[in-house]
């Protein structure tokens, strides 16, 4: 499998604190894998997560996603990119909260101008959401809320999911159904996903765990 | 703050015109009861001798006032009284040496007395004696400082008091007074005031100095009234803005509500907490408010009185008096103000879940509107009643309005959520999607943005019925002004000349005038003051040769009808403001006091005048003769035959009055645009508040936005993480302003016409009591709105700029 | 001797009591600071040395020098048993030497100030009135042509001339006051011929004359009631140009009217330390018209008993014996009312008073009024 993402000597700190979140990391992800990423709060997964969501520019180092070299590309460009190549899931959810579902679900559609289709309906049915199509966020459960959220990411089929803490804000039952139907729908798209977590059940299924300890990953 | 600063600016400002109108020329207080004073020009001294040798007991004292000014750049207009400081003019107070300082204007010719506030003013530079210009050429004058606390009342502003030899030399009057007070004593003093009327020569006239004041004050109470019902608007608009402010504020500390709640903080103590927290605020916001407001009304000041000296009679511009009780009640309105708009806010504030700040949501964010339509039924009522109650009560009228526009502004959330509505189910192609969200925004966040919307709704009506209102009765001046001038020259007394009775320039050049081959015809007027049943009555005496008729716009009455028996028998035609005032139709009767008794004028017409809103009654000069004796002239205009030229007419008339320095000549055209001039000026004041209110309502719109765009940073995060610019996130933001803007636009015109209608049909109706048609000048409405949508616009540049700066990690780094 | 002068000096710091006791407004003139002035216009006449009197001329005004008066007070009685006693005082104050240069009819730098009083002796009542005017249009002044000054309705006027007779005519507020007086006997000259000397400076001084015995007849009319009256009268004119002698507070005027036709007039005048200035004097005017000068020495002056004022707290002098060995005359002054008190813009004391004595061993009695200044 060819490597969709290449990091080389990746470091970030930020002006100020004397010490850096991390530097020179390098690794490397295989198009199709699922990685997980371990580390306490505050280790910089967040931080690495941002790296790779094309959201803040290295301060050192490269990164390539799907040969498109991250680093040193400006605002508009970065966010060029996130529209087209990659989906998020987020600890809280983040939708749009004056959308409803079927419109959250829609907007990464509109913005990449593909035509809607069926892709809604068919979404929302594997989502197990298809009587909540009218309804708003707030009008939904954590879990339904999350579930909405990880079919917008996979919606305009992104060569790259990143999820930050997806299980964070959710009991334990509804975090492993989540979990359960992330990895489903990531596998049967084949989509790379990078989870972000600090919880072990959600990397029990990865294919491959990073650990970010002290600023340095540990067995890329 | 600003609302406030507005309202202490207006306030102050009225009470210092008023003030500055009072003491202009009475410098005396509490004793003097009647003035007598001369309806055309001065009084002959003789008269004050025969009045103090007839009535003994009464001791007059004798007044003679006149304008001057210092010449220079500006010139600096000033008012010189001349009293007789013998026998006490000046009310003194305590301390034993203050008659020391009325010493030197016995002795010296040549000098006055004035405060010190003025007297720095004058002499800038060094020295004690300032140059003054006055009717009889220039002369030098001598000013001492008017001792403080040594006189009962303080000097007011560019008054110099000297003794009265002085004022009738400086104003080259000799034997000549302009008033002369008296001070009745309370038992038979209307017998007194008739035995006194009966003695003096005719065109002298007893006046009762406390009708007077009231009459004067009526003057310009109905110009106060609409002034201060506008700041009040102002206000009102600004507890908007202090709503919005407040939600803002609690929408920030959600989280921090809800973890006190948690803590176990009770409802009542978060109330309180709040609301203290928005009195504070509410109290350091109305001490400035007011401080803006006195600067505010310095400014005004001179509008108004510039006004005042346009319209009414000179009035030396006094400082703007700061009384502390009214700051104070200003103030305090302010923060009883503030707390009332703050107490929805902080209702909703003890009312966050618990949850919802743990959650770091808000679940009120969403709530369906209230039920509003109630409220807007019941104003609505109100407003009806109200109208049907109010005869000429101003204060009806304004509250009626406003309960009207409660009903109105209550809605206007709810139809702009229709028209956001609407719109969404139109955009439904995919590249409507950044409008689509910014629609999803308005529609889903009512209790954020709905109270910016109705604010600057309402201060649109404000401005576009405001606007209506001025435009419709400037036309309606315009044109009445164009039907009404028909003589091609007009010749005039200057304002500063007092005219005598009898000896009249204008009666001499009227009969050379009338010798010229070059004119058809010469109409002319005389301004006069008679007694009335009710006080004194504005007549006008008039002289219309048949090209002159036509001016007069009959509204009720035929014109022929009236021309039949204009000179023949005792009829009158009186004024709209007139008729209305005093509740009069065709045929009534209104009395007068002749020298031979009292007489009754036949109304028989009633025309339209804007000029004066007491209202006057007009009479025929042959009539007005066969009851009184003969008056001087007061005006003189000249129609030209048809084939002369205007110019060549008007240099006959000038070198017939080059001589006569006392009188003015104006053309036509000049004249008319002279007199719209003025009006523009008067409405100046009103249209600074208007746009004053459009100045408050955007920073309402502003903040409401900013306050959005706090709550929504999140949103905006997602947004960019999700692969959205900051450009087109800037489209989004830039939309909501847009819709707002659009949606208040669009509610305003019709609004605000309806809004001028109802201050055209019912206020200007009852404030002055004349009509005119509502005419809405598309242009100047256009322009209106698309400035008001400018101003929604500029609102929202600061929000979007801000939009376009967001970065992605940062919004999102609280996870 | 200037005794007004003195009156005038006393009203400054009486006025400045009188408005300190009533701080609310009261309208003032600047007829206080007039007469409070010390540096007085060099250009006005001053009494330097004796002159020739001329009558009726000298009974007219003399404007040149800065203050005069015509000072008349009476004791009358009515058949029906009423009994009055009057004053009516005419001013004349000129602010400045000369008239302003200014064309108007007011720049007239006098001021005539008018003083009329009645004590109603039936009723106890003292009432007074003031009035003060400027000298324009007719409304109030001096003439000499003939001899005679008014403030409107208050006027004074010499009507016959040969008898040094004077019409006098006062009315205000429900009182009312017709008088004609006259005299057989001339005006005597006070002081040195004349020239009444004030003070040690050489121009302190004033012209004084007085005419001390006049019938007098007419009416007094207070309210509804008109009383035919008749009784005696005296009249002082004195004109000068002055300044005060720092040391001197204030005088007691005496003008006593026996029935045997003589006449004593004296003015004490009191010094700050309570002694009697030497300066005080005064003039016997026998039956038979001969004068007797007097001094502070040959007179003497006892007060027995003391007035204070009710209202404004000021203690008077109520009761005299005065005694003039020379002539052997011992007399006692009553005042008929003990508040006859002026509380205007000036204060002090003028009554009418009783006199009862002896002169040598023939009973001596009269009518009188006494002037008590400076007691504020």
């Amino acid at each position: 499998m060819t490597a969709l993402i290449v990091g080389r000597g990746l470091g970030m700190c930020y002006p100020g604190s004397s010490a850096g979140v991390f530097e020179a990391l390098n690794f490397e992800v295989a198009s199709g894998e699922f990685v997980a990423i371990l580390g306490r709060s505050g280790s910089g997964k967040s931080t690495l997560l941002h790296l790779l969501g094309a959201m803040e520019q290295p301060t050192s180092g490269s990164l390539t996603i799907g040969g498109i070299k991250l680093d040193g590309l400006d605002d508009i460009a970065q966010t060029a990119f996130r529209r087209r190549h990659l989906g998020f899931v987020f600890q809280a959810y983040n939708l749009v909260p004056t959308l409803t579902v079927a419109e959250n679900l829609r907007l990464p559609l509109d913005l990449n101008g593909i035509a809607e289709g069926d892709s809604i309906a068919q979404m929302l049915e594997a989502l197990g959401l298809e009587n909540r199509a009218r309804r708003y966020p707030d009008q939904l459960s954590g879990g339904e809320q999350q579930r909405v959220a990880i079919g917008r990411a996979l919606i305009h089929a992104p060569d790259l999911i990143l999820a930050d803490e997806p299980t964070g804000n959710l009991d334990a039952e509804t975090s492993a159904e989540v979990l359960a139907l992330l990895q489903r729908l990531v596998r049967t798209r084949r989509h790379t996903l990078i989870v972000a977590t600090h919880s072990l059940d959600a990397a029990r299924n990865a294919d491959r765990i990073f650990q970010l300890d002290h600023g340095r990953l540990v067995s890329p | 703050m600003l609302g406030v600063a507005v309202v202490t600016a207006v306030q102050l400002t009225q009470r210092s015109a008023r003030e500055a109108l009072s003491y202009t020329e009475r410098v005396l207080v509490g004793a003097v009861t009647h003035r007598l004073v001369a309806q055309d020009g001065l009084i002959n001294e003789q008269v004050f001798a025969d009045l103090s040798l007839a009535f003994p007991a009464l001791r007059p004292l004798p007044v003679l006032g006149f304008d001057a000014e210092v010449p220079g750049a500006p010139p600096h207009a000033l008012r010189v009284v001349g009293l007789d400081l013998i026998n006490g003019s000046l009310p003194a107070r305590g301390a034993p040496n203050q008659s020391n300082s009325l010493l030197p204007l016995l002795r010296d010719p040549a000098t006055g007395l004035v405060n010190s506030k003025t007297r720095r003013a004058l002499l800038s530079n060094h020295g004690t004696t300032v140059e003054l210009q006055v009717k009889g050429g220039k002369t030098k004058l001598n000013l001492l400082a008017a001792p403080e606390r040594t006189l009962a009342l303080d000097l007011p502003d560019d008054l110099i008091v000297v003794d009265i030899a002085t004022a009738q030399a400086l104003a080259n009057q000799p034997g000549k007074l302009s008033a002369i007070d008296l001070a009745l004593p309370a038992t038979d003093r209307d017998k007194l005031a008739a035995a006194i009327q009966a003695r003096l020569p005719a065109g002298l006239v007893l006046r009762d100095s406390a009708a007077d004041r009231v009459q004067q004050q009526a003057l310009t109470r109905a110009f106060e009234t609409n002034l201060t019902a506008l700041s009040l608007l102002v206000l009102v608009v600004g507890m908007f803005l202090i709503y919005n402010t407040e939600s803002f504020l609690i929408v920030q500390r959600k989280a921090l509500f809800g973890g006190l709640r948690a803590l176990g903080v009770t409802r009542r103590e978060l109330l309180i907490a709040v609301l203290v927290e928005a009195g504070l605020l509410g109290v350091i916001a109305s001490i400035i408010g007011v401080a803006c407001g006195v600067a505010l009304a310095h400014a005004l000041l001179q509008l108004v009185t510039g006004t005042i000296n346009d319209l009414y009679y000179r009035v030396a511009v006094t400082a703007v008096s700061l009384p502390p009780a009214t700051m104070g009640a200003i103030a305090l309105g302010g923060v009883v103000a503030t707390l009332l708009a703050a107490l929805s806010p902080a209702l909703e504030a003890t009312r966050v879940p618990v949850t919802d700040a743990l959650h770091a949501r808000d679940s009120s964010l969403y709530a369906p509107a209230a039920r509003t339509w109630r409220v807007s039924v019941a104003a609505a009522l109100l407003a009806l009643l109200l109208m049907r109650l109010s005869s000429d009560n101003l204060w009806i009228d304004y509250a009626a309005l406003l309960a009207l526009m409660l009903a109105v502004s209550i809605q206007i959330p709810g139809v702009q959520s229709l028209v956001v509505a609407g719109l969404l189910t139109r955009l439904r192609s995919r590249r409507w999607w950044p409008e689509r969200i910014a629609l999803g925004n308005l529609l889903r966040q009512r209790r954020r943005v709905g109270p910016a919307t109705t604010a600057l709704c309402v201060a649109a009506v404000v401005s576009v019925g405001m606007q209506v209102m001025i435009s419709s009765f400037r036309s309606a001046v315009e044109v009445w002004l164009t039907q009404l001038l028909r003589a091609d020259i007009y010749i005039a007394y200057t304002d500063h000349t007092p005219r005598e009775m009898g000896e009249s320039a204008l009666a001499e050049l009227r009969s050379k005038l009338l010798a010229l081959t070059e004119v058809r015809a010469v109409s002319s007027v005389t301004r006069l003051t008679k007694p009335g049943v009710n006080g004194p009555v504005a007549l006008i005496v008039y002289d219309l040769p048949e090209p002159a008729r036509a001016g007069v716009q009959f509204i009720a009455g035929r014109a022929s009808d009236v021309w039949a028996r204009w000179e023949t028998s005792d009829v009158a035609i009186v004024t709209e403001p007139f008729a209305y005032h005093n509740k009069l139709a065709i045929g009534a009767t209104v009395n007068l006091e002749t020298p031979r008794g009292p007489q009754r004028f036949t109304i028989a017409g009633i025309y339209r005048d804007y000029a004066n809103e007491r209202g006057a009654v007009a009479l025929s000069r042959p009539t007005y003769a066969r009851h009184w004796p003969p008056a001087g002239y007061s005006g003189l205009g000249v129609y030209a035959r048809k084939e002369t030229g205007i110019a060549k007419l008007r240099a006959q008339v000038e070198t017939l009055t080059t001589a006569n320095a006392s009188l003015e000549i104006h053309a036509n055209a000049e004249l008319r645009r002279n007199a719209l001039a003025v009006f523009d000026r008067t409405f100046v004041i009103t249209k600074t508040l208007g746009f004053l209110t459009l100045g408050v309502s955007m920073v309402g719109v502003v903040s409401a936005l900013l306050a959005q765009q706090l709550e929504q940073a999140r949103q905006y995060g997602t947004l960019r993480a999700l692969g959205i610019n900051g450009y087109e996130l800037a489209c989004i933001v830039f939309a909501q302003t847009l819709v707002i803007g659009v949606v208040a636009t669009l509610l305003a015109l019709p609004l605000g016409v309806g809004l001028g209608v109802y201050l055209i049909r019912v206020i200007n109706l009852h404030s002055f009591g004349w009509t005119m048609p509502a005419t809405v000048a598309w242009r100047q409405l256009g322009a209106i709105a698309l400035s008001l949508l400018g101003a929604a616009l500029v609102a929202g540049i600061y929000p979007t700029l801000r939009a376009l700066h967001t970065s992605p990690a940062r919004a999102l780094r609280n996870e | 001797m200037n005794r007004r002068h003195w009156l005038a000096l006393a009203g400054i710091p009486l006025s400045a009591w009188l408005l300190r006791r009533a701080p609310t407004s009261s309208t003032d003139s600047p007829i206080t600071a007039v007469l409070a002035e010390r540096d007085l216009d060099p250009e006005f006449d001053r009494a330097r040395e004796r002159r020739t009197f001329a009558f009726p001329r000298d009974h007219g005004p003399h404007p040149t020098y800065r203050h005069e008066w015509w000072y008349f007070t009476g004791n009358l009685g009515s058949e029906a048993g009423a009994a009055f006693g009057f004053q009516l005082t005419f001013f004349r104050f000129a602010v400045a030497a000369q008239a302003r240069t200014v064309e108007s009819a007011w720049s007239s730098p006098q001021i005539l100030l008018g003083h009329f009083a009645l004590t109603d002796l039936k009723a106890q009542r003292f009432m007074q009135f003031e009035r003060i005017s400027r000298e324009a249009l007719g409304i109030a002044g001096a003439s000499l042509k003939p001899p005679a000054v008014w403030i409107n309705d208050w006027r004074s006027a010499l009507t016959a001339p040969v008898r040094h007779g004077w019409q006098l005519r006062a009315a205000e507020d429900g009182c009312a006051l017709r008088l004609d007086v006259a005299s057989n006997a001339s005006p005597v000259l006070q002081g040195d011929d004349g020239l009444s000397q004030k003070g040690s400076d050489l121009g302190n001084a004033s012209y004084y004359y007085s005419v001390p015995y006049l019938t007098a007849v007419g009416d007094v009319q207070i309210g509804a009631v008109k009383h035919k009256v008749q009784g005696r009268a005296w009249l002082d004119r004195e004109w000068g140009t002055s300044a005060l002698a720092p040391d001197q507070v204030g005088w007691d005027w005496f003008g006593l009217q026996f029935d045997d036709g003589s006449s004593l007039m004296f003015y004490c005048l009191r010094l700050r330390t309570g002694a009697r200035d030497p300066h005080s004097a005064g003039t016997w005017v026998g039956a038979d018209g001969r004068v007797h000068k007097l001094d502070a020495a040959s007179t003497k002056i006892a007060i027995t008993r003391e007035w204070t004022s009710p209202i404004t707290g000021i203690a008077y002098p109520a009761r005299w014996r005065i005694g003039i060995a020379s002539l052997d005359v011992k007399i006692e002054v009553i005042p008929r009312l003990a508040d006859q008190e002026w509380r205007g813009r000036f204060r002090y004391w003028e009554g009418a008073v009783t006199v009862t004595g002896s002169r040598g061993s023939s009973p001596l009695a009269g009518f009188g009024y006494v002037e008590l200044a400076g007691y504020a």
